[in-house]
């Protein structure tokens, strides 16, 4: 098999409101991407388009759109985790000599119909997916004792995070007090413990590892771990208080990459909710179970440098594109203002839909 | 506790013979474990289901 790198990445600003097309906001990406770095663009030879839009052969589109004609093309769509899906596949078609260069790109629109979850039937009526957060978090607190304040902390220090980035949704700090009495949406979940659904797109351009030679700091995927464990809610987790797919995503991708969680110096966190990122460090084996409440205040590992989805928005398509987009930018040295020191190892951790679907990627310099 | 509209009061996760699904209460005095029957249930006119519980006593 191939080493695959990520050789470059452009995000767009998230925003809200934009009377631009997911195709507008995918091309903006994608042709930011390919003249900063001077791609020739004919030797682009995939191109995967991560939405949750209605629009249909929307990766064809884009790749007419960009002047591309790719052997690879299509969509995926697989919610949240949408955009590591299409790292993923592109992963895997360069690793296996199916393409050389494979642009992925992850868009999407406010009004996704991604947003809400009306085919999940075990749902009921309760098909936001705060709902869901709100029943993990109640379970997490009973069972470990973890505490509003401390799902909180997660939310300042994300928002935090974000003021250092420039394309986040959300350029200004909060604190406890703000979050503690923010609105409740659905108890213990108060509005800035939830991310916001948002407009933007990000792109990156995978390649083989002999294109990657000739690049100055490459960035490269060691492992990938995905686990699907079911569609709805109701077979997701036994445990409400781990998310099984990610636990088993991140086994496989330490494997992969011969990588043990105490190796890791950066990461970015599936945080659509402030219990998830609790929970991931449990998952992902930052933490002991029990212990992710007290684990948001350590200073080991950086935690969701670009803001995380609480800072950032969360364009759902968009969000696995624009986490992998931060770690390779990070470990690259480039990330300008919210750069970490002495990075040489990252990790994405990325969710869908209660957590029934994981992924996890590795990455190294 | 649900506080967005259209989805306001009680709600939680029920198991029924392996089965899980989250369902409305019109209580707030039930604790992990309880033993509840379903009353009744449905499809709204938006196409969203309904699964309405209540304790059962004793």
């Amino acid at each position: 098999m191939r080493k695959v790198a990520v050789s470059s990445w452009a995000t767009s600003t998230f925003t809200k409101g934009t009377t631009k097309s997911v195709f507008d906001l995918a091309c903006e990406a994608s042709v930011q991407l390919i003249r900063d770095n001077g791609i020739p663009a004919n030797e682009i030879d995939a191109v995967l388009f991560s939405s949750c839009a209605a629009d249909q052969y929307s990766s064809a589109i884009v790749s007419e759109m960009l002047g591309i004609s790719p052997r690879i093309s299509h969509r995926i769509d697989n919610l949240c985790n949408s955009g590591t899906n299409a790292v993923a596949s592109a992963f895997a078609f360069i690793a296996s000599g199916l393409c050389n260069m494979a642009l992925v790109v992850g868009t999407e629109k406010i009004d996704s119909p991604g947003n809400k979850l009306l085919w999940d039937v075990t749902r009921g009526s309760f098909m936001f997916p705060v709902h869901w957060a709100a029943i993990f978090a109640k379970a997490h607190m009973k069972k470990y004792g973890t505490t509003e304040e401390e799902m909180a902390m997660v939310s300042v220090k994300n928002h935090k995070n974000a003021t250092k980035n420039p394309r986040a949704l959300f350029g200004k700090e909060v604190d406890l007090e703000e979050v503690m009495k923010s609105k409740s949406i659905a108890s213990p979940i108060k509005l800035l413990d939830c991310s916001a659904p948002c407009e933007g797109a990000s792109a990156i351009l995978l390649v083989s590892e002999e294109k990657a030679r000739t690049l100055d700091n490459p960035v490269f995927i060691k492992g990938i771990g995905q686990q699907t464990i079911s569609a709805s809610f109701a077979k997701a987790s036994p445990d409400l208080t781990t998310v099984e797919s990610a636990r088993k995503a991140a086994q496989i991708a330490f494997e992969r990459s011969h990588t043990k969680p105490s190796q890791i110096d950066i990461a970015e966190l599936h945080d659509a909710f402030t219990i998830l990122e609790i929970i991931a460090y449990e998952d992902l084996g930052f933490a002991k179970r029990g212990e992710g409440g007290k684990f948001v205040n350590q200073q080991q590992i950086a935690i969701n440098p670009r803001g995380g989805i609480l800072g950032c928005g969360h364009p759902v398509g968009a969000t696995g594109v624009a986490q992998v987009a931060e770690i390779a930018s990070q470990l690259a040295g480039k990330a300008e203002k919210r750069q970490v020191k002495n990075c040489k190892t990252g990790l994405v951790h990325n969710l869908a839909a209660a957590g029934s679907s994981a992924s996890v990627i590795v990455m190294g310099v | 506790m649900s506080y967005l509209k259209g989805t306001e009061g009680c709600y939680g996760l029920v198991e029924m013979s392996g089965i899980k699904l989250i369902g409305s209460f019109d209580t707030l005095e039930l604790k992990d474990g309880s033993k509840v029957k379903m009353v009744r249930c449905g499809v709204r006119p938006n196409g969203t289901p309904y699964y309405f519980f209540e304790p059962v006593k004793g």
